[in-house]
């Protein structure tokens, strides 16, 4: 039986950081088991927005040191040829009078406190970024500058590519089935392929971690959730990639907006999604009437786009846990373990600092952010990390 | 003139199709599209009555209820009107439903007639394209298989068609029916007023059993497996032995025969 000092269940983009950073801070032998392909799974789904806006002050830690990573992601792998694909548009977020309008206020207020650049923009301001929106009812408009969006799939590539030449072994096609223990502690992994022994097992899997809560019977709240993406085309008023990804609190459907491909846009609802019975990633079934739906929504803030075509949609699935944030650290009384599950959609912008921090706990180091907060008894003692803005994955 | 264009609800292309427990190819709460060929058709009917040829597209599906999503896609598209034709709990094969279309076509006495039925070649679930043939057959209607381009010219349809012996022109007399290749004409996109417009357009239910045609099929599903899983491939050290590994699987034997 082979051994390991890491292995890791799950090459998503969280995994595939995971590897990269066990594997730089001095973990000597390190496997990583995929059921598919390394990024396959959600991962590939992910609309890719980056930026440091986050209501739960920890969240802006971790994605002001990811944007750091993202911003620099050829020397952060140490790799000339490795990109994230980023497109630095900055960010935009916006609401009306009413109820999201002090929550927005008190978390530009702490962004700016914690040294990230944030401005207020004038209606004026906001239609000059983006001229193919309008702000009438905009009563508060917060800028990031050092925002925008990156490819997903490219950062999983990237990390795992980065590990791999840091000696890191991937295997792909492969089912764990099971876990090796000793009593309280996990010494190793069943697979399709095989059994392995290692000194730590770090669990990244994402909407297939019920399994995990099955080998070491503690219960993990997350369920797997359906979001809907739409690609709309106006050839009147392109959606360009140096506008910015735009927020829209005033909408019903909290929507996101981004350029796609330089002319379409891409947008989505920013709210609860339809839960799945089971986890899978397959393409879900999207309706003409949800379609028309949001296309009203999107017309009310972007006017030209009451003509807009369809392009392309698609379905991308979160795993959600009860207040939309994730999971990490030690579970319950097993020894051995790390896990990282939950990220309610938020994952991908956060991957670089959650790799890291799930590395360093793993390997028993001081991790840069304290994983306290995202502790799992927290849903038993109350002590919740919900975001200002309720659920969604604004958070 | 009218073109009746029928077509199918199928599995959206993106998604990887799998056996369910009940042993069918699942597809609960999966993508579902207009079938990619029947919407190369629409496009063409829409771009046939622009130019003024034709007076209205009809769309048609059979199926069960759930199968309007498509029609709803379709004539958002643009087509002026709809046809469900309920099919219950029968799952007619391709004669079924060539019978069921020659019967709708039948039944069919406005002075304004069907002077073209355009369809996709095939649907990418089943992947047969037997309709169009046996609907031209049962019809007594000239027919043209795979089509590229379309031409009205006076009273008749030139064609063309390719396959992979070449390209042939045809002409075809009166009312034809002609299925549609990708290439035929790329479809528009839907556009959101026309979602909403698309509401408003007549869609009418029919039920299957009033045209009285025999929908039982011969054909018998004997079994549904998934495809086999490649094998991954071998590294070799060098030329020699990438020569060996080519001549013991015998991977040429055919080469010039």
């Amino acid at each position: 039986m082979s051994h390991y000092d890491v292995i890791v269940i799950g090459a998503g983009v969280i995994g595939a950081s995971v590897a990269h950073h066990v594997a730089t801070l001095g973990a000597k032998s390190v496997l990583v088991l995929d059921r598919g392909t390394i990024g396959a799974g959600t991962t590939s789904q992910s609309s890719g927005l980056l930026r440091t806006h986050y209501s739960v002050r920890q969240n802006v830690e971790l994605a002001r040191s990811s944007w750091h990573a993202f911003n620099n992601f050829a020397a952060y792998v140490d790799d000339d040829d490795a990109s994230c694909g980023l497109v630095k548009c900055g960010y935009m977020i916006c609401a009306p009078e009413g109820d999201k309008l002090a929550p927005l206020q008190a978390s530009l207020d702490a962004q700016q406190g914690m040294g990230i650049e944030v401005q207020l923009l004038s209606r004026a301001e906001a239609r000059e970024r983006l001229p193919i929106a309008q702000f009438d009812d905009a009563a508060l408009i917060g800028y990031e500058p050092e925002a925008g969006f990156a490819d997903a799939y490219l950062v999983a590539t990237g990390f795992a590519r980065s590990a791999r030449r840091r000696g890191v072994k991937f295997m792909e096609n492969t089912n764990v089935t099971g876990l090796v223990r000793d009593g309280r502690r996990v010494t190793g992994v069943q697979t399709s392929a095989g059994t392995f022994s290692c000194g730590m097992l770090i669990s990244t899997q994402n909407i297939w971690t019920p399994e995990l809560a099955g080998w070491i019977g503690v219960p993990l709240p997350v369920k797997p959730e359906r979001h809907t993406v739409l690609a709309l085309e106006c050839d009147v008023a392109p959606y360009t990639f140096k506008m910015p990804a735009y927020k829209d609190l005033g909408s019903p459907g909290m929507l996101y907006f981004r350029s796609y491909g330089g002319s379409q846009m891409l947008v989505s609802e920013g709210v609860v999604g339809e839960t799945l019975n089971a986890p899978e990633t397959e393409q879900g079934d999207i309706s003409l009437d949800y379609v028309g739906e949001v296309g009203e929504q999107v017309a009310e803030r972007f006017p030209a786009y009451e003509t807009a075509g369809l392009a392309s949609s698609w379905t991308g699935v979160y795993d959600v846990t009860p207040d939309w944030n994730p999971v990490l650290g030690s579970v319950g009384d097993i020894e051995g373990l790390t896990v990282g599950f939950g990220f309610s959609g938020h994952g991908f912008k956060l991957s670089p600092g959650i790799g890291k921090i799930l590395a360093q706990h793993a390997l028993g180091q001081t991790t840069d952010v304290s994983l306290s907060p995202y502790a799992l008894d927290r849903f038993a003692s109350g002590a919740l990390l919900v975001g200002k803005y309720g659920s969604g994955a604004v958070s | 003139m009218k073109i009746l264009v029928p077509v199918k609800r199928v599995v959206d292309a993106n998604v990887r199709v799998r056996i369910g427990s009940a042993g069918g190819v699942d597809t609960a709460g999966l993508k579902m599209s207009l079938n990619p060929f029947d919407e190369c058709a629409v496009e063409q009917a829409l771009r046939l009555r622009e130019a003024g040829v034709a007076s209205c597209v009809t769309v048609l599906t059979c199926g069960l209820p759930v199968c309007q999503d498509v029609l709803r896609t379709a004539l958002a598209m643009g087509a002026d009107n709809a046809v469900l034709i309920d099919t219950a709990g029968a799952s007619p094969d391709s004669l079924g439903i060539a019978r069921l279309l020659h019967a709708f076509i039948g039944a069919d006495t406005d002075t304004d007639a069907y002077g073209l039925v355009l369809c996709g070649k095939q649907a990418i679930d089943d992947d047969i394209g037997g309709v169009a043939a046996m609907l031209a057959a049962l019809l007594g209607w000239p027919q043209a298989l795979n089509a590229s381009a379309i031409e009205a010219t006076g009273s008749s349809w030139l064609v063309t068609c390719g396959d992979d012996a070449g390209t042939a022109t045809w002409r075809l007399d009166g009312p034809a029916v002609v299925s549609a290749d990708l290439r035929l004409a790329d479809p528009r996109r839907v556009t959101l007023p026309s979602i909403v417009k698309a509401k408003q357009k007549p869609l009418r239910t029919l039920d299957a059993a009033t045209f009285n045609v025999a929908l039982d099929t011969p054909i018998r599903t004997m079994e549904i497996a998934e495809p086999a899983v490649r094998q991954p491939g071998i590294k070799v050290a060098d030329t020699a032995a990438l020569l060996g590994a080519i001549g013991s699987a015998r991977l040429l034997q055919n080469v010039g025969a």
